[in-house]
C-alpha cells in the first residue's frame, strides 16, 4: 500500500519524465574531475618551477640586497603566494572522497604543495624550464626581450648601487668588467673575499651582476654579486660589442657571502 | 515478492528499470526520514513533506551514482541531510530556529503513568533540554541525533556527515559538554 507521498512523487516522476541519469554519466563526472585535478597538478607544478627559474634568474634576492624596498619585491613574488592561496582554497573544494571522509585539510595541503614543489624541482633539473624561457624567448620575442632590456636597464645603474658586465679579467679580488655601454670597470671584490676564480674568468664568456657603492669614476666596490654564462650558441655569436643581455643565460652560480647595508636605489 | 522482504539493494536494482519499485524504498525510508527531518529541523508537517519530496526525487535522479558496497540507508541520510542544509540555506545564512526534539523523544522521558504534578515537572524538563540542543551548533546536534535519537554507528554517521570517525567522536564528545553546559543554565 503507498502512501499519499509516494504516490505524489511517482506521479512527478511520471509527469517530469524524471528517469535515473546514466551510470556512464557519473563515470565521466568522476573522470572530468580527476583529469582536471591532474591538469591542475601538472600546471601548478610548472608553474613553481618557473617561479623557482624567476627567483634565481631574475635576480630577486640580488635586488632584495641591494635594498628594493620589500613592496617593490612583493609585487615580483606577491602572487606566488596569491597562487598558493587559491590552491589551498582548490584543496579544500574537493576534499571529500567519493565515501564522504574528508581528510585533514593540512594533511592534503602539505601533500599536495611536496608532490607539486617535487614535480617542480625535477622539472628545473631536467632543464625543462630552461627550455620553456628558451622557447618563450623565441616566440614571442617582443615581449620577452622587452624584460630583458628593463632588467639590463635596472641593473646598469653604478650610482645607485648596481652593476652589470662582463667579466673580462681577473687579478685576485679585483675583476675589470665591461658594462652593456662597452665601458670598462675595476670592480674590487674586497667584501666577497671567499670568491673562487674559476667561477667568475673561465671560457665561455660569464657576466656578473654586482651590488655596491661606486668608488670612482669607472671603479666599483662590490659586496654581493651573481655570475651567469652565457649558452653555448650564444658564445658563437658574441662579437664583443656591447650589446643588451637577454635574460636566456644559465646560472652558473650565486656567491653572496654579505649582505650590503642599505642604499639609496634610483632607476 | 514482498517489497518488504526485499534487500535495499534488490530495491535500488529493481528500481533503476521500473520506476513503480521506487515506491519500495520510499514506503520503507519515508518514516525514517521523517522523523529524522523533524529532529534537525523546525519545518511544518507539509515543509517536510516538500523536503521529503526533494530527497527522493534527487535519490532517484542519483540512483545509478549509489555505491552498493556501502550501506543504502546511509546514503538516503546523507542526502535528506543535504537537502535539509540547503534549504536552511535559501531562507537564511543561518537558520533561526530548530526544533531538534520532537514528542517521540519526550515519551522516553514522561511515562502515561506518572502523575499530574510529575508530568507537569518533566513537561517543564522537556521544553528545557529542546531549548539547550537548539542552542547547540548544527554538527554538534546533528552529530547527537543521529547516535543517540537515529542510533546510528560512527561509520553511518561518517558517511552521512562527510566527516572521519575521529571527528565524529570529537563531535559527538564536545556536543554532550556543550549539552551539559547548557543544561546547567536551565538547572538541570
Amino acid at each position: 500500500m503507498s502512501s499519499p507521498l509516494s504516490k505524489r512523487i511517482l506521479e512527478r516522476i511520471e509527469k517530469e519524465r524524471i528517469r535515473p541519469r546514466p551510470r556512464w554519466w557519473f563515470v565521466m563526472y568522476e573522470a572530468l574531475v580527476w583529469s582536471m585535478i591532474a591538469l591542475t597538478g601538472s600546471i601548478a607544478g610548472i608553474t613553481i618551477a618557473l617561479s623557482y627559474y624567476r627567483l634565481h634568474a631574475g635576480d630577486v634576492f640580488l635586488m632584495f640586497t641591494a635594498g628594493v624596498p620589500w613592496y617593490q619585491l612583493l609585487l615580483v613574488i606577491g602572487w606566488i603566494g596569491a597562487f598558493v592561496c587559491l590552491f589551498l582554497l582548490l584543496l579544500y573544494e574537493v576534499r571529500c572522497t567519493k565515501r564522504g571522509y574528508r581528510f585533514s585539510l593540512y594533511a592534503v595541503g602539505g601533500a599536495g604543495a611536496l608532490v607539486i614543489i617535487g614535480i617542480a624541482g625535477l622539472q628545473y633539473h631536467a632543464g625543462v624550464i630552461h627550455t620553456a624561457e628558451l622557447h618563450l624567448a623565441r616566440t614571442m620575442p617582443a615581449t620577452y626581450y622587452d624584460a630583458a632590456s628593463a632588467r639590463e636597464r635596472f641593473w646598469s645603474s653604478p650610482e645607485g648601487g648596481r652593476l652589470m658586465g662582463y667579466i673580462v679579467a681577473q687579478e685576485g679580488a679585483v675583476l675589470e668588467v665591461r658594462d652593456a655601454d662597452g665601458s670598462y670597470w675595476v670592480v674590487h671584490l674586497s667584501n666577497v673575499p671567499d670568491i673562487a676564480p674559476a667561477d667568475t674568468h673561465d671560457h665561455p664568456p660569464r657576466y656578473g651582476l654586482f651590488v655596491g657603492t661606486q668608488s670612482g669614476t669607472t671603479t666599483f666596490s662590490a659586496c654581493a654579486m651573481t655570475v651567469y654564462e652565457e649558452e653555448a650558441q650564444r658564445r658563437r655569436s658574441a662579437t664583443g660589442t656591447p650589446r643588451a643581455f637577454r635574460g636566456d643565460e644559465r646560472l652558473v652560480g650565486s656567491m653572496r657571502t654579505k649582505r650590503c647595508a642599505p642604499m639609496r636605489i634610483t632607476q | 515478492m514482498n517489497p518488504n522482504r526485499r534487500t535495499d539493494e534488490e530495491l535500488v536494482a529493481a528500481a533503476l528499470t521500473h520506476k513503480e519499485a521506487f515506491a519500495g524504498v520510499m514506503e520503507r525510508y519515508e518514516p525514517r526520514l521523517r522523523r529524522y527531518m523533524h529532529r534537525i529541523t523546525n519545518r511544518t508537517e507539509s515543509e517536510i513533506d516538500d523536503l521529503l519530496q526533494e530527497t527522493f526525487i534527487k535519490a532517484y535522479r542519483y540512483l545509478n551514482s549509489y555505491d552498493a558496497s556501502f550501506p543504502f540507508s546511509s546514503w538516503m541520510y546523507r542526502i535528506a541531510r543535504t537537502v535539509v542544509i540547503s534549504d536552511h540555506r535559501k531562507r537564511t545564512v543561518r537558520p533561526e530556529h530548530t526544533q531538534v526534539i520532537d514528542d517521540d523523544l519526550m515519551t522516553t522521558i514522561a511515562s502515561d503513568e506518572d502523575d499530574p504534578e510529575t508530568a507537569a515537572i518533566i513537561a517543564e524538563h522537556r521544553t528545557r533540554v529542546r531549548d539547550a540542543l537548539e542552542s547547540l551548533g548544527s554538527d554538534y546536534r546533528d552529530a547527537l541525533v543521529l547516535r543517540y535519537f537515529e542510533g546510528k554507528s560512527y561509520t553511518e554517521m561518517s558517511d552521512i556527515m562527510m566527516k572521519p570517525e575521529g571527528t565524529i567522536a570529537t563531535l559527538l564528545n564536545r556536543g554532550k559538554r556543550a549539552l551539559a553546559d547548557a543544561l546547567k543554565q536551565y538547572d538541570l
